[in-house]
C-alpha cells in the first residue's frame, strides 16, 4: 500500500472555511495510527525533520577542534576571532522513526501555530473525522510535543461524547507538554531582560542561541499557557481521562541548549616574527565564560530555566498529568523531538500496551 | 579581556620562529633587488646597541637581564615595518641564533580612524650569551 491523502474541510466560528490535504503514511494495519502534533510555533517539520525546524539540534558534547592557522598578516592578532554555537548533529524525527517501525502516521502543520488553540482544535477534529472515514476501524494514538499535548487534551475533552472516537483512542503520549502551564509566560519581561544583558555583552551570537526562546514566550500561543491563566483553568474544569486511553507524560530537566564557543587568537599571533608579513595568526577554540552554555548561563528565573527542574520552556513538574504514567528524562525541550532513548521508551509503551494493538 | 588565551609555549614559539625565518639580506642581495622603500644595511654598517632600543623594549630587556644573571646580549638584526612595508632592515647573511641563544623583542603601535589605518612594527633580534650557571630556564 502507498501513503494515503486525506482531505480535511472545516469552518471556524466566523464561518471561514478551510480545506487541507494531509497525508497518512503507510504502515501495518494491525498497529495503531499515530497522530503527531507539533508544539507552539512549530510546523510539520517538528515531527518529521526537526533538524530543518525548529533546529536547535546542537551537538554540545562534540570535542572542540584543535588550533587553526589563519595565515600571515601585517598586524598582530589579539582577542576574539569569532563566536559560534555548537555544530548541528544528525537527528531523526518522530515520523520517520515510527514509520521505520511499521506505524502509520499523520503529521501536519497546525493553523494558528503562534495563536490561540481554538482553531487548531477545530482543525484537529476535522482531521480525525477524515482519518476515521478513510481508515475504518484504525486505533488512534496521539503523540504530541509541547503545546500539542494541550491541543490533544482540549480536543478529547470537547469530543468526549463523539461517536467517531468511541473505542478508538488507545493512548495519549505527551512530550514536554506544559499541562500545568509555563511560568515563563508569566515572566516574559524578566526573560527579555536577562537575554538583553547577555546580548549587550556578546552581541548577535546571543540572538542566534536564544532569539527563538525570547520570541516564543511572547507569542499568544505561549501566553495562553500562563500559569494560573483562564485557558488552563477552563481546560481542567470537568476534564476527565478519555475512556479507554492510556495517558503517558514525559518531562525534561535539561536547560542545556548549546555552548557558545569562541575562536580566539593565540598569544603567538600577537608576536611578530622575522617574516613578511610578520604576524602568523593562529586561533584556538574556547567556551565563552559567563555566557555559555545557554540557557544555563541565564538566571534561574523559573523552574523552566533551571537545570534539573525544567527543559528551558516547560518545567518537569508541570509536564505531567495525574492520570498518566510519568517519566522524566534529562532532555531539553527540543531534544524531545529526536532523542533516541525517549523514542525507545515510547516504542516500549506502544508495544507493551495491549490496548494499543488492534 | 574576558577571555584567557591559551598559555604560550615559549620554546615551541622559538622553534616556529626559526622555521619561518627568512633572511631578507640574502633575499635582497643574492636573489632579488630590495624594494625601493627599504633601507637595507648590515650590523657592521649600522651597529645595533641596547641604547638604540625604544624605552619600553629596553625595560623588558633589563628585566630579562635581572632575572637571568645578566647575560651578554648582541643585537644582530632590526626591522621596521610601516603599514605593511619594510622600511628599514639591518641584517647580514648570518641566520638566527640557536634555540637557546635566541631573543627577539618587538613593539607594534597603531593609529586607526575611519579613513586611516596605520600599523608600525619594529623587531630586534639578539644573541644571548648566558652566564655559565644559567641553564636558560
Amino acid at each position: 500500500m502507498a501513503d494515503t491523502d486525506v482531505e480535511v474541510t472545516w469552518s471556524d466560528a466566523e464561518q471561514n472555511s478551510f480545506t487541507k490535504k494531509v497525508t497518512v503514511t503507510d504502515g501495518e494495519a494491525r498497529k495503531p495510527l499515530i497522530v503527531l502534533l507539533h508544539g507552539n510555533g512549530g510546523n510539520a517539520n517538528d515531527m518529521a525533520q526537526p533538524d530543518v525546524a525548529p533546529g536547535m539540534n546542537y551537538d554540545f558534547t562534540r570535542p572542540f577542534p584543535g588550533n587553526r592557522t589563519i595565515g600571515w598578516r601585517w598586524y598582530p592578532g589579539v582577542g576574539v576571532w569569532s563566536f559560534e554555537l555548537d555544530p548541528d548533529k544528525e537527528v531523526e524525527g518522530w515520523q520517520p522513526f515510527l514509520r521505520r517501525h511499521g506505524f502509520r502516521t499523520v503529521n501536519y502543520a497546525q493553523i494558528d501555530e503562534t495563536g490561540f488553540l481554538e482553531r487548531p482544535t477545530l482543525e484537529l477534529a476535522a482531521l480525525i473525522e477524515g482519518i476515521v472515514k478513510e481508515f475504518g476501524d484504525a486505533k488512534l494514538v496521539f503523540i504530541a510535543h509541547s503545546r500539542g499535548g494541550l491541543l490533544t487534551r482540549k480536543y478529547l475533552k470537547d469530543h468526549a461524547q463523539d461517536k467517531v472516537l468511541d473505542g478508538r483512542v488507545t493512548a495519549v503520549i505527551t512530550l514536554h507538554s506544559p499541562h500545568l502551564g509555563s511560568e515563563l509566560a508569566n515572566v516574559t519581561t524578566a526573560v527579555a531582560s536577562s537575554i538583553a544583558s547577555l546580548r549587550s555583552a556578546f552581541g548577535a551570537i546571543v540572538d542566534a542561541a536564544l532569539g527563538s526562546v525570547e520570541a516564543r514566550v511572547g507569542q499568544d500561543s505561549y501566553q495562553e499557557l500562563r500559569v494560573g491563566g483562564s485557558f488552563l483553568a477552563d481546560l481542567e474544569n470537568g476534564e476527565k481521562a478519555f475512556p479507554g486511553a492510556a495517558y503517558h507524560t514525559f518531562g525534561g530537566t535539561s536547560a542545556l541548549l548549546t555552548r557558545i564557543r569562541s575562536w580566539i587568537y593565540t598569544v603567538s599571533s600577537a608576536i611578530p616574527q622575522w617574516h613578511l608579513p610578520p604576524y602568523r595568526h593562529r586561533i584556538a577554540m574556547i567556551e565563552v565564560p559567563v555566557a555559555s552554555p545557554v540557557v544555563n548561563s541565564l538566571p534561574d528565573l523559573t523552574p523552566e530555566f533551571t537545570e534539573g527542574l525544567g527543559d528551558i520552556l516547560v518545567a518537569d513538574a508541570r509536564a505531567h498529568l495525574s492520570c498518566a504514567s510519568q517519566r522524566t528524562n534529562g532532555l531539553n525541550h527540543a531534544e524531545a523531538l529526536w532523542d533516541g532513548n525517549l523514542k525507545n521508551q515510547v516504542l516500549t509503551i506502544l508495544g507493551e500496551e495491549p490496548a494499543v494493538w488492534a | 579581556m574576558i577571555f584567557d588565551a591559551p598559555e604560550p609555549d615559549p620554546r615551541a614559539f622559538v622553534r616556529e620562529y626559526r622555521e619561518n625565518y627568512v633572511n631578507l639580506y640574502e633575499l635582497w642581495t643574492a636573489i632579488a633587488a630590495p624594494p625601493d622603500h627599504v633601507e637595507l644595511t648590515t650590523p657592521y654598517q649600522t651597529p645595533i646597541t641596547e641604547k638604540d632600543l625604544p624605552p619600553e623594549l629596553l625595560r623588558l630587556v633589563r628585566e630579562y637581564r635581572r632575572e637571568h644573571r645578566d647575560p651578554i646580549l648582541s643585537f644582530i638584526k632590526h626591522i621596521r615595518i610601516e603599514d605593511g612595508r619594510p622600511v628599514r632592515v639591518v641584517e647580514d647573511q648570518q641566520g638566527l641564533p640557536g634555540e637557546d641563544e635566541f631573543m627577539s623583542v618587538s613593539r607594534t603601535y597603531t593609529l586607526n580612524t575611519s579613513d586611516v589605518s596605520r600599523v608600525v612594527t619594529e623587531i630586534y633580534v639578539a644573541r644571548i650569551k648566558r652566564a655559565r650557571s644559567d641553564s636558560g630556564g
